[in-house]
């Protein structure tokens, strides 16, 4: 024998560790293969289909312009230089769009190209382009100075102008653009470099700006190139932004830095001080609106990565400004009542929970500025104060005021409100009522005149106001119901616009009224007048409010501060008018409107312990300080989850395992929701298969075999595009699909700029072509499902996550939500919007309990999500007024959060009986990540129709479910017949798989699916280690076991 | 009558397999502990308690033949063997059922007091698993000792 037994045996040991050891990897590695395969950039498995099926691929195409065909006309290749240069010009259209001009004293702007500019403050070298985490951007970006010089093309190959490189090969095309021109100073573009490197063009730290001190070690006398480059100085005050945290109540304040950098342009002697805000967050900045020496200000939010042109344009004149703020910019925005309660409270006796999922489920907030978010609260506070009534002119509430509260002391720049480099006049000339069942839209007629001598787009904001008087339920003294945007009007033109107002959004929801049934709450539109205005913002339209009613600023002993404008409003009178005050008591479903979640209210729980801001008096319920509040006894097992519980024995209708049919996925590409299929389809399934599909929902559906569903990688996240680049592509079948050998084959789709700047356009047609585009996208990245856009409501001015999030103001961003949605279904791409609902800060967001009215929660937050689901702009009708199409939004991201003591993913008042029962909702609603996985017969009963358990797949391993979804709340662990004996669940069940199925039917995933469709396995690195391992281990383990064998039984026989 | 002599006891190779019992001992109440967090149960706790159990009893066996009886080195290895594939099968299956625990914590959930608690408790676990399997190799390397037999 070579060696000695004991030298055998021992190998024998050590090779069946590494034996071990490699299988362990092995299965890790298999199981969570998607995940694998993100982190490794490898890919493990592919669809495919036999040929000469004639749907393959036919359903959703990318534009012409963007493929590449042979004689025949069909489609060979994709073309990724046309795509980009696709992106690059709608990235430059958003943010042009999009910026918001706020002060132009004297015509300072526009600045004319060849002009010899300086470019002051940290971001005016690393511009903030979007968030460090959430709302970022990757690849190659055009840099401000980019944008603003005289060069005339991209430098995406510079590392220097790139977030995240360019992927492994370093490729990407260069292309033309038309920037600015002017003649920057490059002396303290040195400065800057060697002063910024800490800094990112995609940036979650907050608070940047270099010290003078800084500048003056790169460059002791930089302040002597400010004489050659003195025509202007373009000062850039940055914000970030991240998931996961929130400002400080001082983070919005400029900084010393900052306002040392102001004073370096104010002493340098430049024809003009131009101030761009680069941030998606409301900066403070009275202070320069205040500056005589400070010419221009101009909000440019997070641009995105090309988005630095859009701002050229603007800077240039190129493209005349006519965004409006999507946020009001306070004098502090800790003068908002939302402020008061905000960030870390927890529960004093938070040992009393049981529940242990999650840290944050002792955390809550009381939301005690009822229904007063944003401009709701300082327009309505400044109407009351116009009106001297309520105490609205008291010192309460007062933070930037001198004495007592006053508007023009609290804002500086209110919702809407933009400039340009023209001025218009908005006349309402016509208004047409249309009343049907449940239903009330009145028709504005607005003329738009350009009174002076440059062409320009300008948006129509139409506001509405309801009758109010004490008593009644609360309501905002003004709120945006509707908006167009105008083309471009040449100089001294004029355009007529007709805008439709749904009257929906102005009715009032009384949760204390009782219906007739014998349950509470509804929407009632209150008798009086109710007075629709146009206005350069809120503020503006505010005020023609306050003038049809006849007042002034001289009869108001100037608490008016603007004469208004009699012409921009319309009025309507709901009797006189007959409008039925109860017309939207009953939904466009037809289901009867009442209280679905009253748990959102702390007062549900213990009456009268919260007291919530009311108009009716200012100072009196001006909202204190909620912090170690007590847990009701009848709050605690809402926390502890305790909402359903698993029944045994019953006998269910629902059908599994039913042979016959054999109806397969592919057939029901577009087929509607109720299609007699379906059920054949979904009865077809075991009850295995059914748990496991609405147990697994990340970024990989599992397949069902019954229903010819194949596991499919399928949901990416982001909102400013898609998180994959061109050659990641998961549908490597696709006649488009960019090869690795393509030179834009490591392009990024995460390009465009922040939600707000999306909403500061105004545009809803201009965002659907955003959708569109990301739509493309999802085309060429093998994409059905997007987990995005950001749909929260910016509750106060200080959420990290606000760049993800469109507006302040539900209707601006439900309909910039069904505008994405509607343009990315063009191509297949299901958007979901996040996170449903109420995730109205980022501290503790996992799990905390906001409470606030539900009048609160569907006035404001749930609107949005309300007017992306009707998606009412987007049917159709023929001739007769018959509907021949229903536009809908089908997908959402269920908040981590609750509303009040419930877990949002477990609220069946919200996901069945408003988003399904009134809303019509049907399709894709899906926790986030791993949320609640010790609830999830209650998640199922709800209404969620998906699970994210990212990185599982694989199907048939049922043992999986328990092992991934854990220990449950009441302690069973689930497997596949978990549900046998619930009736109820089985049918949740059923209805999770039919929202489910249905929606990736009207998705581009149905591009690739043909009767001949499977997946096969594709040999990766890690698997041709872990196969070469396990042989070379399992033969040298069998190996040494056998010749230990041997030498024991030939000592033996020695012996 | 069998006499067992102190210096059987303070070989290498009785040594060894005590620590390869003792630190699997400490995995098997590590991952006790593990479970017991609340919301932190695993459903294969069960076969991992009686792998843990079982690698116990087989070094035990061992240990214990290989004082008693001479001659029976075969089925000690043997012994010695299973305890390991024992120790090894806890190893992935609690890697297995951990992983999703372990992408929260380093990731989204890092604030998560009681998602580490388990954790790292499964991580004792799991070190104490690897280690006891290494500390039974090294032990096989040891020429096997006669016990007096008389």
């Amino acid at each position: 024998m070579f060696f000695k037994k004991s030298i055998w045996k021992g190998l024998t040991f050590v090779f069946a560790i590494f034996l071990s050891v490699v299988i362990t990897a092995a299965i890790v590695l298999e199981t969570f293969r998607t995940t694998v395969d993100q982190a490794l950039d490898t890919r493990s498995s592919m669809t495919v289909s036999d040929g000469g099926d004639e749907d393959l691929y036919s359903f959703f195409t990318p534009p012409d312009e963007l493929v590449n065909k042979n004689a025949d006309g069909k489609i060979i290749s994709g073309n990724s230089n046309a795509l980009i240069k696709k992106a690059i010009s709608l990235g430059e259209r958003l943010a042009a769009e999009g910026c918001v001009l706020l002060k132009n004293q004297k015509d300072a702007l526009p600045i004319e190209s060849g002009s010899k500019v300086t470019l002051l403050g940290a971001r005016s070298h690393k511009t903030v382009l979007g968030a460090s985490m959430g709302g970022s951007v990757s690849g190659g970006i055009i840099s401000l100075e980019t944008a603003l010089g005289k060069g005339n093309s991209t430098e995406f190959r510079n590392p220097a102008y790139q977030i995240s490189g360019l992927g492994k090969p370093g490729r990407l095309d260069e292309f033309e653009v038309q920037t600015a021109g002017y003649d920057i100073n490059n002396v303290m573009t040195a400065v800057y470099e060697s002063t910024t490197a800490r800094l990112s063009f995609s940036a979650g730290n907050f608070g940047s700006e270099c010290s003078v001190a800084e500048l003056e070690g790169a460059n002791p006398s930089f302040r002597n190139s400010f004489a050659q480059y003195p025509d202007a100085a373009i000062v850039v005050i940055g914000r970030g932004g991240s998931e996961g945290s929130d400002y400080s109540k001082t983070g919005l304040a400029l900084s010393d830095n900052e306002r040392a950098t102001i004073q370096l342009a104010k002493n340098g002697g430049f024809g003009k001080i131009i101030v761009l805000i680069n941030s998606a967050n409301p900066v403070e900045i009275e202070e320069l609106k205040a500056d005589d020496k400070i010419d221009a200000i101009m909000w440019i939010g997070l641009p995105g990565a090309y988005g630095t042109l859009g701002v050229a344009d603007v800077l240039t004149g190129k493209v005349n400004p006519s965004g409006g703020l999507p946020d009001t910019f306070a004098v502090k925005e800790t003068s908002a009542p939302a402020a008061v309660n905000l960030g870390d409270y927890q529960y004093a006796d938070a040992n009393r929970i049981t529940r242990n999922y999650r840290t944050n489920n002792p955390k809550y907030v009381i939301e005690a500025e009822s229904i007063y978010v944003g401009y709701r609260y300082y327009e309505t506070r400044y109407y009351d104060g116009v009106l001297d009534r309520f105490n609205a002119n008291s010192a309460k509430g007062a933070v930037a005021s001198t004495g007592n509260w006053k508007y023009s002391q609290e804002v500086s720049y209110p919702f809407g409100y933009g400039l340009s480099y023209t001025r218009f006049r908005k006349t309402v000339v016509g208004q047409t009522l249309r009343l049907g069942k449940n239903s009330a839209e009145l028709d504005l007629e607005v003329k738009v005149e350009n009174l002076d001598d440059t062409a320009g787009k300008t948006s129509v904001q139409v506001y509405g106001q309801a009758p109010f008087e004490s008593g009644q339920a609360e309501k905002s003294a003004i709120q945006l119901l509707a908006f167009e945007k105008t083309d471009v009007i040449p100089a001294h033109d004029e355009v007529t616009l007709t805008v439709t107002v749904d009257l929906q959004d102005i009715a009032t929801y009384y949760s204390d009224y009782e219906n007739a049934d014998g349950s509470k709450g509804t929407y009632l539109l209150d008798d009086g007048e109710y007075y629709f205005a146009v206005g350069n913002g809120v503020h503006d339209a505010l005020n023609n409010i306050l003038a049809k009613q006849g007042k002034t600023p001289a009869n108001t002993d100037n608490r008016m501060d603007a004469e208004g404008d009699v012409n921009a409003v319309a009025v309507i009178d709901r009797e006189n008018d007959e409008i039925p005050a109860d017309t939207f008591s009953v939904s466009k479903t037809g289901k009867q409107i009442q209280n679905q979640i009253p748990y959102a209210d702390w007062n549900y729980y213990q009456a009268g312990k919260v007291t919530y801001l009311s108009r009716t008096d200012w100072s009196g319920t001006w909202p204190k300080e909620y912090a170690d509040m007590t847990i009701p006894d009848s709050m605690l097992p809402d926390l502890n989850g305790d909402y359903y519980t698993v029944k045994t024995g019953e006998s269910s209708p629902v059908k599994w395992n039913q042979r016959g049919t054999n109806h397969r996925f592919y057939e029901m590409a577009g087929a509607d929701y109720d299609d007699e299929r379906w059920e054949e389809i979904l009865s077809q399934m075991s009850m295995e298969e059914a748990m496991y599909f609405a147990a697994f929902g990340g970024t990989v559906l599992p397949g069902i075999d019954s229903a010819g569903l194949l596991e499919t990688y399928l949901a990416e996240n982001a909102g400013t595009g898609i998180a994959l680049y061109l050659a990641r592509t998961y549908d490597l079948s696709a006649p488009w699909a960019i090869e690795d050998t393509d030179n834009n084959a490591y392009w990024w789709g995460v390009v465009f700029c922040c939600s707000p700047l999306i909403a500061a356009t105004f545009n809803n047609e201009l965002i659907q072509e955003q959708g569109e585009f990301v739509g493309i996208e999802s085309l060429f990245t093998g994409i059905s499902i997007l987990w995005g856009p950001g749909l929260n409501t910016h509750r106060t001015a200080f959420c990290g996550r606000n760049n993800e999030y469109y507006s302040e103001d539900p209707v601006l961003a439900g309909n910039c939500a069904m505008a994405f949605s509607y343009g990315a279904l063009q191509y297949g791409l299901i958007a979901a919007p996040k996170h449903f609902a109420f995730n109205d800060q980022e501290i503790n967001r996992q799990g905390i309990s906001p409470f606030m009215t539900e009048q609160r929660a569907r006035e404001v937050e749930l609107r949005a999500y309300q007017i992306a689901v009707e998606s009412n702009a987007y049917d159709e009708y023929d001739e007769d007024g018959v509907k021949t199409k229903d536009a809908a939004m089908i997908g959402l991201m269920i908040s981590f959060s609750k509303i009040g003591g419930v877990e949002c993913t477990c609220s069946h008042g919200l996901l069945t009986d408003i988003l399904r029962g009134e809303w019509g909702f049907h399709g894709y609603a899906v926790t986030d990540i791993y949320d609640d996985n010790d609830l999830f017969s209650s998640i199922l009963y709800a209404g969620c129709t998906g699970y994210d358990m990212r990185g599982f797949e694989g199907f048939g391993k049922n043992t999986i479910i328990g092992t991934a979804l854990g220990t449950q709340k009441d302690g069973s662990t689930i497997v596949a017949d978990s549900f046998a004996g619930d009736a109820t669940l089985q049918q949740s069940l059923r209805t999770s798989n039919h929202d489910l199925l249905w929606a990736l039917a009207q998705s581009n995933l149905t591009n690739r699916y043909s009767s001949s469709t499977r997946s096969v396995w594709l040999m990766t690195w890690w698997r041709a280690v872990y196969i070469s391992a396990i042989t070379v281990f399992g033969v040298f383990s069998l190996g040494s076991a056998a010749m230990y064998v041997l030498s024991y039984m030939k000592k033996k026989e020695d012996e | 009558m069998i006499k067992l002599d102190k210096k059987q006891f303070l070989n290498v190779s009785f040594i060894l397999s005590a620590a390869a019992f003792l630190v699997a001992f400490t995995g098997l109440i590590a991952i006790i502990v593990s479970n017991g967090v609340p919301g932190y149960g695993m459903s294969g706790f069960v076969w991992f308690v009686l792998e843990l159990v079982g690698a116990l009893l087989c070094i035990a066996a061992a240990v214990t033949l290989s004082l008693i009886f001479k001659d029976k080195e075969l089925f000690v290895s043997t012994l010695n063997l299973l305890a390991l594939v024992f120790t090894m099968l806890a190893f992935g299956g609690i890697i297995m059922q951990r992983a999703i625990l372990a992408s929260a914590q380093f990731t989204y959930d890092s604030g998560n007091a009681a998602g580490w608690s388990a954790l790292n408790s499964s991580i004792v676990t799991i070190a104490a698993c690897f280690v006891s399997s290494v500390v039974l190799a090294v032990q096989a390397f040891m020429p096997a000792k006669k016990s007096s037999q008389n």
